[in-house]
């Protein structure tokens, strides 16, 4: 009887984690598409009133920023001051392709980060402005895009976890 | 030096030019890429195209064999744009509206494309189609022939000196190191050195990148980088008291008044001109007032006769060859 009990909790206590995680992540999409808005406009700070070099820009951005704009930011800034054949745009469609998914960023959310990266490093100060401007307001609307989905889903996803736990604990019990 | 500016050539062009060098003669000047047109390198004895592999297909009196030539497409020329501009063209929009911005040791790079105007200025160049690397050279000593003549051993200062030559005959690295002369003092013959100011406007003298000088200069030199020559003069005559300021390429009417002033606070004056004789500086409007009214107390002609730094003559205010 303890064993069974012992049982249908780690069920429970599973099935209702599983639920949580998979509402996480769409937690996260939401928090990874803000805190790029916040860096690209730091960034955007350090290119327009500083002019500093894209490479140093991106690294002190990176020191600033959270997950994952800091991390994307701090890999691009140090591939660039590596190498100084490398094309920002190749960089950054490199970084993207390898890492975005890790931060539960959709295919739709990696274009926009894409199309910023290919216009960037080859602009005048007006224009890096105008980039990063539009960048920023595509990705508020892929936040609050996402924001929407999170809030149909993750209810959703939790309360379906504990649900579909407790069904399986009274089914087999 | 030509390693510093071969980092910021795109690796397809600097396989081949690193290649070339090896069977290039004469030291390499300049390394020319035309968008759609063959990459020409530029040496003191001539120009040469080459093929992707390093094989020199000019050479003088052989008809060039330009179908196996290194030809830039606009891809090429955009990489090499966004390498010397460190991918942030942002960043140098204002020397690339002047055509030209520098690398770490003063090299020069110069662009050629279509030029946008807002109200009449020029505000950058886009769709660049031809880009020069202009190879600086350090050569120390090259001006300590010239101490006995611009150096007044009685009143123990150096003499206003001009140094004037038509262009790439050496004049900036005739300047470079008369500045290091001046400001290291040179022990063999008796001369202490003296503090210098150096407005470097195009940063090619000091070859100042991020803040640190690529070239040598001297213990007592400080340098004003990417200032206005008029402007940078009265600041450092004001801010650092140099006993001698220097500056590249006059020629602006500000230029001048700047350079009078100094020279009426008493501060010597080292500048250079394009030009190719004291005619060429008369026949100049701006310039025309400093040779008449003596402010400078030498000049020194250089010319390509043979190779860049010929030292043509030396005259005095006069027009009087300096004999020691």
């Amino acid at each position: 009887m303890p064993l069974k009990l012992l049982g249908a909790v780690l069920v429970l206590i599973s099935g209702s984690a599983t639920g949580w995680l998979l509402a996480a992540k769409y937690q996260a999409r939401v928090r990874s598409l803000r805190r790029l808005q916040t860096a690209v406009n730091m960034l955007d700070s350090e290119i327009r009133y500083s002019q500093t070099l894209l490479s140093r820009a991106l690294l002190k951005t990176a020191a600033k920023a959270g997950k994952p704009a800091g991390e994307l930011f701090q890999k691009a800034g140090k591939k660039l001051e590596e190498k100084r054949e490398r094309i920002f745009s190749q960089v950054w469609t490199g970084i993207i392709e390898d890492q975005a998914a890790s931060y539960h960023l959709t295919r739709e959310d990696q274009e926009i980060l894409l199309e910023w990266g290919q216009q960037l490093g080859g602009t005048s100060l007006a224009d890096s402005g105008k980039v990063n401007d539009i960048a920023i307001k595509r990705l508020q609307e892929a936040e609050a895009r996402a924001r929407s989905e999170s809030e149909k889903k993750v209810k959703l996803l939790r309360y379906s976890g504990v649900l579909i736990s407790l069904l399986m604990v009274i089914l087999f019990y | 030096m030509i390693n510093q500016v071969k980092q910021y050539l795109p690796v397809v062009i600097r396989r081949a030019v690193q290649k070339a060098e090896e069977k290039i003669e004469s030291k390499l000047l300049e390394i020319r890429l035309r968008c759609g047109r063959p990459l020409e390198l530029v040496t003191y004895s001539g120009s040469s195209f080459i093929t992707a592999e390093g094989e020199i297909l000019e050479c003088a009196g052989r008809a060039p064999d330009l179908e196996r030539a290194l030809v830039p497409d606009r891809e090429l020329l955009e990489k090499a744009v966004l390498m010397v501009t460190e991918n942030s063209p942002y960043a140098v929009q204002d020397k690339l509206r002047k055509g030209f911005l520098t690398l770490p040791g003063g090299h020069r790079v110069g662009f050629c494309g279509r030029t946008v105007l807002e109200e009449g200025t020029i505000t950058t160049i886009k769709d660049i189609g031809g880009i020069n690397y202009r190879i600086t050279r350090e050569i120390i000593g090259c001006a300590v022939k010239l101490l006995a003549k611009v150096y007044n051993r009685e009143q123990k200062k150096y003499h206003s000196t001009l140094v004037v030559s038509p262009p790439m005959a050496g004049k900036t690295t005739l300047l470079r190191d008369l500045i290091r002369l001046a400001s290291s003092g040179c022990k063999e013959k008796n001369v202490r050195g003296y503090k210098v100011g150096v407005v470097d406007e195009r940063a090619e003298i000091a070859g100042v990148y991020r803040g640190q000088p690529g070239n040598e200069l001297g213990p007592r030199t400080d340098v004003m980088v990417d200032c206005p020559k008029a402007e940078g003069m009265i600041m450092l005559i004001r801010s650092m008291s140099p006993e001698i300021v220097a500056a590249d390429e006059i020629g602006s009417r500000e230029d001048v008044r700047a350079i009078k002033k100094a020279v009426n606070s008493g501060v010597t004056v080292f500048a250079t001109v394009h030009g190719s004789g004291i005619e060429t500086l008369l026949a100049h409007p701006d310039l025309c007032p400093l040779v008449e009214r003596k402010v400078f107390s030498r000049y020194v002609f250089l010319s390509h006769q043979e190779g860049a730094g010929t030292i043509e003559s030396i005259k005095n205010a006069g027009g009087e060859e300096v004999i020691t």
